[in-house]
């Protein structure tokens, strides 16, 4: 085997990874505190791309502000969404809650898809197709970017959990929701807030995505039903479980798909999570956000 | 009771011969082809309405049966030289079997594991129409599938009876089991599953066998669907026919009968009727789905009943137990 | 003295460290009506969950007519006979008060699924017999003229009322009512109390949990108190008025000072 392809791979692994780990964190966060499977948590990541792709020619392709300006817009959406429609839930409603979501998504993805078409689009960023050299590895720059992006972003979303008193209350309502109303935590308050980070994460790596991938409206879609198959496998509302999947997911498929047809590619994820389910099912659900 | 109640009957005999007689008044084969989406559309809601409505189960399961009856009965046909009819009972077969097994594991959950893992059986029978290319030729799908065409009227007449000589028999099965003892039973186990089972009622049982009933029909209504599409491919698994079948059944009622009918009969005409584009079409469905569930939880027919609740509450003041005059 | 009708022993059921019921034994006679009383969170909710199969005890055995009960689901249990209501007041909303009672009784009717799909001679047979005995029932609590109207819009007395018309209508060896009369004004209780006396001297056994003293003492031969998850007294009212550790425990910390 040769070492420079694999280890070539293995970083485009990497930073793929970190990205599905953003997604897929930003779910386990909202089942966790709201206990909402958020079924438009794709279309969140599909509207980070496109306003990375609408406000990066506005702001001179600059990278690092435009992703700034669209995680911005995804939070300040997931925080609209949660007012208009995810407060009116019950804690009880968990049925409800997916159609909710489920409708939401709809709208948002047929929405785009009439405002601006199903075809794709590129973007086009400062660093153009421009590589970075490595040793003898090369690795282009949008996804480097993309992955020290994402590092950057779970560093602050593991400062934010551990050390603010709101990213404390979020662990605290996921834990034991009934001892933390109890405490005086307002459940509303924390929800929004975490609405307001999974949708920002998520935005953001959308909008990291973006000049890697193809920007389309179908985008969000495919890889939300990867982020729940990484969320099973991690156990719902674990994000230390979730994003782990989701970076050996990334790894495991670039691997395979230097070695592997195409299309095994695309199933691993599956095949791994139904093997979860077979082998813990009752692991499934391990409701806690645990970030330490 | 209602004057509503009286009609239905002599309302239900002219709807069936109105839909025996369509490709006769139609005025297009257009319209033809749309009513059979209708005739299919319907029967898929109704089963997952007796899932989601009846038995209280939210499941997504439903997309992975509707693709598995469709990729059943085009390799029956395809490959092992099945005739169509009993490409399409195996079909609705291997929904059956299948479903068992499923619902036997699945429905030891709880609710939201349940609702879980019927996601992730669809996406598993999905992974498998996309890259087990040996047996489901992958992405290309298999094409060159076709109706049988017995009197010989202009397409699609033909395979509009077809579609109908399913679907009007599944929706008298549906119909008898809604309007049974085992219709109600689902009912009171969704409400209250305590409840049910101090009464000596094992809830799995029951929703076993609508999971399992819910599984054959919808994979012959996929199956039926593909032959007329002629061709299936993994589009057939596109979330987009899942939420579909839940706009219906949410708008109709959930737990309700006519109320799904009427809402799958109309949903598949009136989008065609208004000749809107698929996204505005979507994004009205959207726009509905979150609408209904937020302000009408039990659709159009629950809507109803609660208003027929609402005379008994005038009848009878609650604050007076009526228990002194008898 | 014949066999009991129904046999606990050595109940046990903690909760994290919690010792919701210690040791809970008793029997009950056939015929009669055995009260449960106790303080809040004394543990007979929990009892009437571990006699039913609600909840799986810890330790102990329940038999019913010298039959094992343990390890039964709550289904299997509610067929064997042995019927419950709940203290949160459950019935199904959205069917008619009738079906309410129809569904109380049709799994132990002798017809399986195949009869109630296809309406056979069997169904039909059983299924008008059930209707004559929900009649009989709705009569009895008051609720006749209500019988099609969807339960949801009863009020709650009358709710209570349909849950124990419920229990009753498959006829069962042992009815288990928890808190029938907890929130149903003072006149209504008297309501209620005729319909119990009544289905007793038809030869219905009971077990009643209450907190209404009175309530229990006038209806019942025997009553059982429990306190802190044990069972602290058990025998005729009068005996159980007398017992001191009943005073201290129960009355002492809900009524005023009985010696008045
Ligand atoms: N699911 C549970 N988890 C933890 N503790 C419980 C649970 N259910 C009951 N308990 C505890 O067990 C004890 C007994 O409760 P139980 O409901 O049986 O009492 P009770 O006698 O019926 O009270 P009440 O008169 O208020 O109905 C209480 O201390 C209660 O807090
Ligand atoms: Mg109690």
């Amino acid at each position: 085997m040769d070492a420079v392809f694999f280890a070539q791979l293995l970083f485009n692994g990497l930073a793929i990874g970190l990205i599905y780990a953003l997604i897929a964190v930003g779910l386990a966060l909202v089942y966790g505190v709201l206990r909402i499977v958020n079924f438009a948590h794709g279309e969140f990541l599909m509207l980070g791309a496109y306003a990375m792709a609408l406000v990066t020619p506005v702001l001179g392709l600059l990278y690092l502000p435009s992703l700034a300006v669209a995680m911005a817009i995804t939070a300040l959406l997931g925080v609209v969404m949660f007012e208009l429609l995810f407060a009116r839930l019950k804690e009880t409603d968990f049925e409800r809650s997916i159609l909710v979501t489920t409708g939401l998504s709809i709208i948002l993805l047929h929405g785009v898809q009439w405002i601006f078409s199903a075809s794709g689009r590129m973007v086009d960023t400062e660093f153009g197709f421009a590589g970075v050299e490595i040793g003898d590895i090369r690795i282009t720059a949008t996804r480097l970017a993309a992955g020290v992006v994402a590092l950057g972003a779970f560093l602050a979303l593991w400062l934010i959990l551990t050390r603010t008193q709101f990213g404390r209350a979020m662990r605290a309502i996921s834990q034991n929701r009934e001892a933390a109303l109890m405490v005086g935590i307002p459940p509303r308050k924390v929800a929004r807030n975490a609405m307001m980070l999974a949708c920002g994460l998520c935005g953001l790596a959308g909008a990291a995505l973006a000049p890697v991938y193809l920007v389309q409206p179908i985008m969000g879609q495919a890889l939300l039903f990867k982020a729940f198959a990484l969320v099973i496998i991690g156990g719902l509302g674990h994000l230390q479980g979730a994003a782990i999947a989701a970076v050996i997911l990334g790894v495991v498929e670039s691997l395979a798909g230097g070695f592997l047809t195409i299309v095994w590619q695309e199933a691993i994820v599956f095949v791994a999570m139904i093997l979860v389910l077979l082998l813990r099912p009752q692991g499934l659900f391990a409701t806690r956000i645990r970030v330490g | 009771m209602g004057a509503l109640d009286r009609l239905t009957g002599p309302l239900v005999a002219a709807g069936i011969a109105a839909a025996i007689a369509l490709p006769f008044w139609a005025p297009s084969p257009y319209a033809v082809y749309v009513a059979i989406n209708a005739a299919l559309f319907t029967v898929a809601a109704m089963s997952l309405n007796l899932v989601y409505g009846f038995a209280g189960l939210l499941s997504f399961a439903q997309l992975g049966f509707w693709g598995i009856g469709a990729y059943v009965a085009a390799i029956g046909v395809k490959d092992l030289g099945l005739p169509i009819i009993p490409a399409f009972l195996l079909a609705g077969a291997v929904c059956a079997v299948v479903a068992a097994g499923v619902g036997h594991a699945a429905l030891r959950l709880n609710r939201h594991s349940f609702v879980v893992v019927s996601i992730a059986f669809t996406l598993l029978v999905l992974t498998l129409a996309r890259d087990w290319t040996e047996v489901t030729r992958g992405a290309l799908g298999i094409p060159g599938l076709g109706l049988p065409r017995p009197f010989g009227l202009t397409p699609p007449g033909d395979s509009y009876y077809v579609a109908l000589a399913f679907s009007l028999p599944a929706l008298g099965l549906l119909l008898v089991i809604a309007r049974s003892r085992v219709g109600r039973t689902l009912l009171a186990i969704r409400q209250d599953e305590s409840l049910a089972r101090s009464h000596g009622i094992a809830p799995r049982a029951y929703r076993l066998f609508a999971f399992v009933v819910a599984a054959a029909l919808t994979g012959i209504a996929g199956a039926i669907f593909v032959f007329h599409l002629t061709i299936v491919d993994p589009l057939i698994l596109d979330i987009y026919y899942m939420q579909t079948f839940l706009i219906m059944v949410i708008l109709g009622g959930m737990g309700s009968f006519w109320g799904v009918v009427v809402a799958g009969i109309l949903m598949s005409i009136l989008p065609e009727a208004l000749r809107f584009s698929n996204d505005l079409r979507m994004i009205l469905y959207g726009l509905l789905l979150i609408l209904a569930v937020t302000f009408m939880p039990y659709g159009f027919a629950g809507w109803l009943k609660a208003r027929r609740g609402e005379v008994w509450r005038r009848a009878t003041p609650a604050t007076r137990l009526p228990a002194g005059d008898a | 003295m014949s066999a009991p009708l129904l046999k606990a022993d050595g109940l046990c059921k903690s909760y994290a460290g919690v010792h919701a019921v210690a040791e809970v034994s008793f029997s009950l006679v056939e015929g009669t009506i055995t009260a449960m009383i106790g303080p809040n969170g004394s543990g007979k909710s929990t009892t009437v969950d571990l006699v039913t199969g609600f909840q799986a005890a810890d330790a102990g055995m329940v038999s019913l007519d010298g039959r094992a009960l343990t390890g039964l689901a709550p289904e299997q249990i509610a067929r064997s006979g042995l019927m419950r209501t709940f203290q949160q007041v459950r019935v199904y909303d959205t069917l008619a008060i009738e079906e309410n009672l129809l569904t109380a009784a049709q799994e132990t009717d002798g017809t399986g699924w195949l009869d109630a799909l296809l309406r056979s001679r069997r169904f039909r047979a059983a299924d008008s017999a059930a209707r004559a005995r929900a009649a009989e029932l709705l009569d009895l609590v008051g609720l006749a003229r209500m019988a099609q109207a969807p339960a949801g819009v009863l009020s709650y007395g009358q709710k209570k009322l349909v849950a124990l018309a419920g229990a009753l209508m498959p006829r069962p060896r042992l009815v288990i009512l928890d808190e029938p009369v907890a929130g149903v004004n003072p006149t209504r209780v008297l309501e209620v109390e005729a319909i119990i006396r009544r289905l007793h001297q038809a030869g219905q056994s009971f077990l009643i949990i209450e907190h209404n003293v009175d309530f229990v003492m006038r209806l019942s031969q025997r009553v059982i108190v429990l306190d802190q998850g044990r069972k602290i007294a058990d025998g005729t009212p009068e005996e159980v008025r007398a017992n001191e550790a009943v005073l201290e425990a129960y009355l002492g910390t809900e009524a005023e000072p009985a010696d008045a």
